[in-house]
């Protein structure tokens, strides 16, 4: 059995520490935070790029341009940081995190399954509040603006033999910046 | 400064990494490369054990062994999936960890960690970033640092003027600044308690935002 192959941008954008915000907080309030991840995240990306799923809290994401990818992501991770996000949850930490992988995934109806997809979603899982991880596909495909990215150490994800290297956009921005304004 | 830089692969294999006053990285363990002027090391399960010059610049990524650094190296990234994480002395670190410990002895400048889970410690450090969801942080001195945990407890001794941002979910947040000095504050907790032992004055700002966590800040004596 064969299906449509895509090349693009896979991104992963999810809320950090989830399970246990929900835990300490209740199904009510991750309800909200679902919502206004999805809405944020629509917002940011506009036309350069689409929702693909959601899982749990995070999003599956697929864009046809890298650097499109690149600034859409970190678009998403300022709105985030925006003071005015910081109030809606009553003082519950709202922080997004985020990864960009490059690859081809299978196309099945509107959603892609495949190896690029698990690796776009393990890489995250490392980022940091209001960080942007990218792998060395992604990098390739971005030309100069790859020297916005620092390096750091490679990754090992289940089920794959080689190790994945990894880089951190030096402009994510820092979550916790704004706290003061 | 070296201008050789060391990257290190290994999966399950323990890795040491000695700074010491040499003139060149030697393997002492482990598979080695030289790919464009810098030194690959890699390995399965058999322990890495590599010497270089002092303010060398290490990338190291591992999947479950320990990662342990000894003497004073370059900018540091480490990315290990549950094992711990040690670096005695670097200018720049950026250390990450699912589950396992990082424990940092001095960084001069940014000292960048995540840890899911597992503990993280840094003596002293210029400025600190830490994030952790159940660990908890512990930071002996730093110049400026900006930590948040979701559950994990918070410990912050601050040196000189404090620049200090933390945030958490319910996590407790516990700071200390010098004797005499005196800082803007901002201590936001929803339903925790907050007890502030520092006078308050316009030495330097310390922020701090939790739902539910207490908060204390006091004055060393």
């Amino acid at each position: 059995m064969t299906s449509a192959v895509v090349t693009g941008a896979i991104a992963f954008s999810d809320i950090v520490g989830f399970t246990e915000l929900t835990s300490d907080h209740g199904d009510d309030l991750a309800l909200a935070m679902v919502e206004r991840h999805e809405s944020l995240v629509s917002s940011a990306i506009g036309d350069h790029g689409r929702i693909v799923k959601q899982l749990g809290d995070g999003l599956l994401l697929f864009f046809d341009d890298a650097c499109a990818a690149v600034e859409s992501m970190l678009e998403i991770h300022r709105h985030a940081n925006n003071p005015a996000e910081k109030q809606l949850f009553d003082g519950v930490p709202f922080w997004l995190r985020s990864s960009l992988h490059w690859g081809s995934p299978r196309v099945r109806g509107l959603d892609l399954i495949g190896h690029d997809v698990n690796l776009a979603s393990r890489v995250s899982g490392l980022a940091s509040p209001g960080e942007l991880l990218a792998t060395d596909d992604l990098l390739n495909e971005i030309g100069a603006r790859r020297e916005q990215f620092t390096r750091i150490g490679p990754i090992f994800v289940k089920g794959v033999a080689e190790p994945i290297r990894v880089w951190r956009a030096t402009a994510s921005p820092v979550m916790n910046a704004t706290l003061l304004a | 400064m070296s201008t050789q830089r060391l990257f290190v692969t290994a999966r399950s294999a323990r890795v040491v990494v000695r700074a010491e006053p040499v003139t060149a990285i030697s393997v002492q363990s482990g598979k080695a490369e030289s790919v464009g002027g810098d030194v690959e090391v890699s390995s399965a399960s058999q322990a890495v054990d590599v010497t270089v010059p002092e303010g060398t610049d290490v990338v190291i990524g591992v999947a479950s062994g320990h990662v342990n650094c000894f003497g004073a190296l370059g900018a540091v990234s480490v990315t290990s999936q549950s094992g711990n994480i040690s670096v005695q002395s670097a200018r720049e670190i950026d250390a990450r960890s699912a589950s396992g410990s990082i424990e940092v002895g001095v960084c001069d400048e940014l000292c960048r960690i995540n840890a899911k889970s597992g503990r993280i410690d840094v003596g002293t450090a210029h400025t600190v970033e830490a994030t952790t969801m159940s660990g908890r942080i512990d930071i002996g001195g730093a110049e400026h640092s900006n930590t948040s945990a979701v559950s994990g407890r918070i410990t912050i001794g601050s040196t000189g003027v404090p620049d200090i941002v933390a945030r958490t979910s319910s996590g407790t947040v516990s700071i200390s600044v010098p004797a005499g000095v005196t800082p803007t504050t901002r201590l936001d907790s929803k339903s925790g308690s907050v007890r502030c032992d520092c006078g308050v004055g316009d030495d330097g700002s310390i922020v701090v935002v939790t739902k539910s966590g207490a908060i204390k800040i006091e004055s060393r004596s």
